[in-house]
């Protein structure tokens, strides 16, 4: 029997804290939460493989700790100065470096795992 | 113009046009005119979402927004958009192609029905649908004019005539299969200038660590990735256009088109990447020629969104802005293609199935509603710019919010009921018009930095969720199959 009924509520919890944000104009509160929500995407677009392979799990959780990571870092990072200081990384100031080489390309590494994980095992219908 | 430009833009309508007529004799059913006959392979489907996700708005939009206020823009939408594809592939990719194996299932209209044996959930769908496209080509003739009338010096109401003619030409005979195929060509041609116009750019710009010093020297906030663009806005974006992706009704009905699930594997990857390309042409243009206003050297604009087309005739040779040019072209016809023939579908399809009629002879009706659409948008496009500003505001975030929720959500969520579904269909109908509208007019009750289309995107969740759940009592066993569709 399939029931994502706890992601299902687990993405309205965040959701809400996400209208919570925009009605305080708190960017965190719309930012963190959000970065879950992309784990949860992932992981009910994976629920079928999950079943059968629970171990593909860290495919959602490691998207999920990569995003946090990143904007975590992006945070501190401009925390006194929205550029981060003035050195040059790549030609750019520290914080545009991270965004653009840092957290851009992750959309990229979500596009290939689904590449990767993917498996038209269960697709009884394929072929009609 | 130059003659170099106008040639290669006359020899890309020139494919346009023989790519229509390709396609008109490869159309002889409805399954044809609405989803390619579910014949598409992976490269064919993935360039067709990309190329009709990145729009007039985007590209010659967004390299405008960069110009005028650093890289917020393409942090927050353009950044989002691959992660989109991805989330919307993972999401939906494999559930919209089963529920489409069921039957005859051509539209957004069938996907609602089939999911919630409700009249009423296809009929409001097909209303958000037929608002939001006239409002989105009405915006797409509009920019069609003004490049239009850059190429060939003509007046842009009759740019938007010569344009809209050849939409007509190849979306009326050839449908979908036209709109797909020349998708393809309009994409690939895109993705590639946009790397040629990047390089250019950086060199006009005297290099990137050379871009970046300037920037930073005229005012730090430039150097960084929220340019002057309040976080609030970034972030917003970044949730609206990378969920909501997976609720852009001319991206997710691709998954229709595709003939077996095993060309959805690397679809996600093919599309990111592709648009990945073309972000590349609105940073490199965009803060290229914010570099040189800083230092006296660009053209000035009468409006931000010139700013490509100054660039390209003032700063690169003749044979790139042409291409270029060609590709601006693209952006707005591969949109706007897809948009007319979804709309025909609703008006076709949906709309009367809604109230339990059906149309006979649905192809050349369809046909027919596609005329009248683009000759419906180009008089209010030319006549009716307020409305077309009104309706335009039923954009990216009215559609996520209409249709992420009950198609998304409810091809995930066995306990989604019909009426969550129209609840939260009106609700985001409801939401953005007041707040977009209201926003003409003084009323804002949102912080300032919040956009009001992510704002009714939450509401629309939440609605959904809730109505749902309050109406349990009025579900039915979902059917075998339907469960399969939603495991996913």
């Amino acid at each position: 029997m399939f029931s994502a009924d706890k992601w299902i509520y687990a993405f309205t919890g965040l959701v809400i804290l996400i209208l919570i944000g925009m009605l305080t104009g708190a960017w965190r509160i719309i930012l963190y939460p959000y970065l879950f929500i992309i784990g949860i995407g992932v992981l009910l677009g994976l629920w079928q493989q999950l079943k059968r392979k629970p171990q593909l799990i860290w495919v959602p959780v490691s998207i999920t700790v990569l995003y946090l990571i990143l904007y975590v870092w992006l945070d501190v990072l401009s925390l006194h100065s929205p550029t981060g200081g003035s050195t040059l990384v790549f030609g750019m100031v520290p914080t545009t470096a991270l965004f653009f080489l840092g957290i851009w390309p992750i959309a990229i590494l979500v596009s290939l795992l689904y590449g990767l994980t993917f498996s038209s095992h269960s697709d009884s219908m394929q072929g009609e | 113009m130059q003659t170099t430009i106008v040639i290669i833009a006359v020899l890309y309508l020139l494919v346009c046009v023989l790519i229509g007529i390709w396609a008109t004799r490869r159309t002889k059913s409805s399954s044809d005119f609405y989803i390619a006959g579910r014949n598409l392979g992976m490269f064919v489907m993935a360039i067709a979402a990309f190329s009709s996700i990145q729009s007039g708005f985007g590209m010659v939009g967004g390299t405008g927004l960069t110009l005028s206020g650093g890289l917020g823009f393409a942090a927050g939408i353009m950044v989002a958009a691959p992660l989109g594809f991805a989330l919307a592939w993972f999401l939906v990719g494999k559930r919209i192609w089963k529920l489409g194996a069921l039957g005859e299932v051509y539209t957004l209209g069938d996907i609602m029905e089939k999911r919630y044996s409700s009249k009423a959930a296809r009929g409001w769908m097909g209303v958000a649908v037929v608002l939001g496209v006239i409002g989105y080509l009405g915006t797409q003739v509009q920019a069609m004019g003004v490049i239009m009338n850059t190429i060939f010096g003509v007046s842009p109401n009759v740019g938007a005539v010569i344009g809209l003619a050849i939409l007509a030409f190849y979306c009326i005979g050839g449908g979908m299969v036209a709109g797909v195929y020349t998708d393809l060509f309009q994409g690939v041609l895109m993705a590639i200038v946009s790397i040629i116009a990047f390089f250019l750019a950086i060199d006009a710009g005297g290099g990137i660590p050379h871009m970046t010093e300037t920037l930073y020297s005229s005012k730090p906030l430039l150097a960084s990735p929220y340019g002057s663009y309040p976080i609030l806005s970034i972030v917003c974006w970044f949730f609206l256009f990378s969920l909501g992706a997976a609720g852009q009704p001319h991206f997710i009905t691709k998954f229709l088109m595709i003939k077996d699930t095993k060309h959805l594997k690397w679809g996600a990857f093919t599309a990111g990447l592709a648009y990945v390309m073309t972000t590349f042409l609105v940073i490199g243009i965009g803060l290229c020629a914010l570099v040189l206003k800083i230092q006296g050297k660009f053209p000035a604009v009468k409006s931000p969104d010139d700013t490509l087309t100054a660039f390209l005739t003032e700063f690169t040779p003749p044979v790139i802005a042409g291409l270029v040019i060609a590709g601006l072209l693209a952006a707005i016809m591969s949109t706007g293609s897809s948009f007319v023939t979804l709309g025909a579908a609703s008006l076709i399809r949906d709309i009367p199935k809604a109230f339990h009629q059906e149309v006979k002879r649905e192809l050349f009706w369809s046909r027919v509603a596609v005329a009248a659409l683009l000759v419906v948008s180009t008089l209010f496009a030319l006549y009716m710019d307020t409305l077309v500003a009104l309706l335009g505001v039923f954009g990216w975030g009215t559609f996520a919010s209409a249709i992420f929720p009950p198609v998304v959500l409810g091809l995930v969520w066995e306990k989604a009921t019909k009426q969550g579904a129209v609840a939260s269909i009106a609700v985001s109908l409801l939401a953005n018009f007041v707040l977009e509208v209201g926003a003409k007019y003084g009323f804002k009750p949102l912080p300032p930095g919040i956009i009001n289309g992510a704002f009714a995107f939450t509401l629309a969740i939440l609605v959904f969720v809730a109505v749902s759940l309050l109406t349990q009592s009025s579900v039915k066993k979902l059917d075998r199959q339907l469960l399969e569709v939603i495991e996913g």
